[in-house]
């Protein structure tokens, strides 16, 4: 049963990280105790684009093997990834809210990248749901997720660039959250960011498994 | 700094719950698979 | 082998430029939503003149709407008319790509080359580098193309088309859109080439990265 306790452990690491997340001193000392959402935001805005690609790996399989299951785990993984998206978006619009007073700003790189992402994956289920027949969704909607990929990294990397040539003052709540990444926060960080991840694994393989006994089930009929 | 543990107890408990569910799916699953 | 390959992409064009000519359906679709939005714009504002920062973006939004509301049309009409499958067994999927891209730039630059001036005068625009202003124009017309031509052929077995080309789009427009307004803006405030080098590279690549990822992906999307 070592599948058990594996998921008994990844409980306890998270009831871990919330523990120690509101017993410790709050990561960044001039926002206060808003800052504390960072252990939960950052890990769901890294989620997001690791089941980004994901999907793009699955989608870039499924063009080369036309296997459903590969087209079901490029699926699955963008529903996930919507879902951490959705999350993300919203976890930092209240820190925006908190810190800022706004709820949305766009000359914030981070909440633009998120937005596109949340873009794409909105425009890839409205196109799954938008064609009737199975083997042209699988088709087309890899081809998009591939194609709608350059857009990711210039938001990640080239816009930033580009706006703190017009906004330097936003480089400084990078530059401070990792500057205060010492003491507790840096341990009680990496932990979230591993046990989030485990999470979505878990989450991706469930469904997957899922899908496979399905599969199987409607073969025998 | 109370409300902090408000907060804290009210995630410890949605995340037992999401757990428990987790749990349970994951059994569910596993069966499925061994009768096959 | 290739004068087989660009003829055929010649005819494909051609094709397309006689059938518009004969209804002009799409540059009517354009030209009309596009000048619409200027009108509505330059009426309502009355008096007052807009910055320059909101005068670039203006034009874009214009050419974006009309685009949205017209660009799917180019493989639609394709499946509408029942002619897609005649076209698929007519030449290799690159050449029909080609063929449609180049038909889109044509139907751009046709109606930027009308809009331009209208745009110049009714919101009362100087225009300090007329030359890079056209460039800009240019490359951008060639990235939305680039951008929407394989989004055009996506869609048009699809059900809700409209809404969804559109959906579709935005996304991976968004870089195009900053970088044609970031240059449309060096162009009207007068920074020069200099001022708008970064948007200029952007573009450049943009319209690259996009029309090499849709001539490789295009098959995909037009055989199955």
């Amino acid at each position: 049963m070592v599948r058990k306790y594996l998921q008994i452990g990844l409980f306890v690491l998270i009831a871990g990280v919330i523990y120690f997340s509101f017993t410790t001193p709050a990561p960044q000392q001039i926002i206060g105790e808003a800052s504390r959402i960072f252990y939960y935001h950052i890990p769901m805005a890294w989620l997001t684009v690791v089941a980004y690609a994901i999907n793009l790996i699955y989608a870039i399989r499924f063009l080369k093997t036309r296997s459903e299951l590969d087209d079901f785990r490029s699926h699955w993984s963008a529903e996930l990834g919507t879902m951490f998206c959705v999350l993300a978006t919203i976890s930092g619009s209240l820190f925006a809210k908190v810190t800022w007073g706004v709820y949305w700003t766009w000359s914030e790189p981070r909440m633009l990248s998120i937005f596109i992402l949340l873009l794409i994956y909105g425009a890839y289920l409205s196109l799954r749901a938008a064609i009737p027949t199975p083997e042209r969704k699988g088709i087309i909607s890899a081809t998009y997720s591939i194609f709608a990929f350059p857009t990711v990294p210039f938001f990640i990397f080239i816009m930033p660039r580009m706006m703190q040539s017009l906004h330097p003052a936003d480089s400084v709540v990078d530059k401070n959250l990792h500057f205060t990444m010492g003491g507790t926060v840096l341990p009680i960080f990496l932990v979230s960011l591993f046990s989030f991840t485990v999470l979505y694994f878990w989450l991706l393989g469930l469904g997957i498994r899922l899908h496979k006994v399905q599969l199987a089930r409607f073969e025998e009929a | 700094m109370s409300s902090n543990y408000t907060v804290m107890f009210a995630n410890l408990v949605i995340w037992a719950g999401i757990f428990l569910f987790l749990f349970r799916l994951d059994k569910k699953v596993s069966d499925l698979e061994k009768r096959k | 082998m290739s004068s087989g390959w660009t003829t055929k992409a010649l005819a494909v064009l051609a094709k397309d430029i006689r059938t518009e000519l004969r209804t002009r359906y799409s540059l009517n679709a354009l030209f009309m939503f596009a000048f619409t939005t200027l009108v509505v714009v330059s009426f309502s504002l009355g008096q007052l003149s807009l910055g320059v920062q909101v005068l670039s973006a203006l034009y874009w939004i214009i050419i974006f709407f009309a685009s949205m509301s017209a660009l799917s049309g180019v493989f639609v009409k394709e499946e509408d008319a029942k002619t897609a499958q005649t076209l698929r067994l007519f030449a290799r999927p690159s050449v029909i790509y080609a063929g449609k891209l180049i038909y889109n730039i044509l139907l751009l630059t046709i109606l930027c080359a009308l809009l331009t001036p209208l745009y110049v005068a009714f919101m009362n625009v100087t225009v300090p580098d007329w030359p890079l202003f056209l460039v800009v124009i240019l490359l951008g017309i060639i990235g939305l193309s680039g951008a929407t031509t394989i989004i055009g052929a996506i869609v048009a077995k699809a059900n809700v088309r409209g809404a969804l080309f559109a959906v579709l789009s935005f996304p991976v427009l968004l870089p195009l859109l900053v970088a044609a307004i970031g240059g449309t803006d060096a162009a009207l405030v007068g920074t020069g080439w200099a001022g708008a080098e970064n948007h200029i590279k952007l573009l450049v690549a943009y319209a690259v990265i996009m029309i090499t990822a849709s001539a490789v992906l295009f098959d995909f999307v037009w055989n199955g």
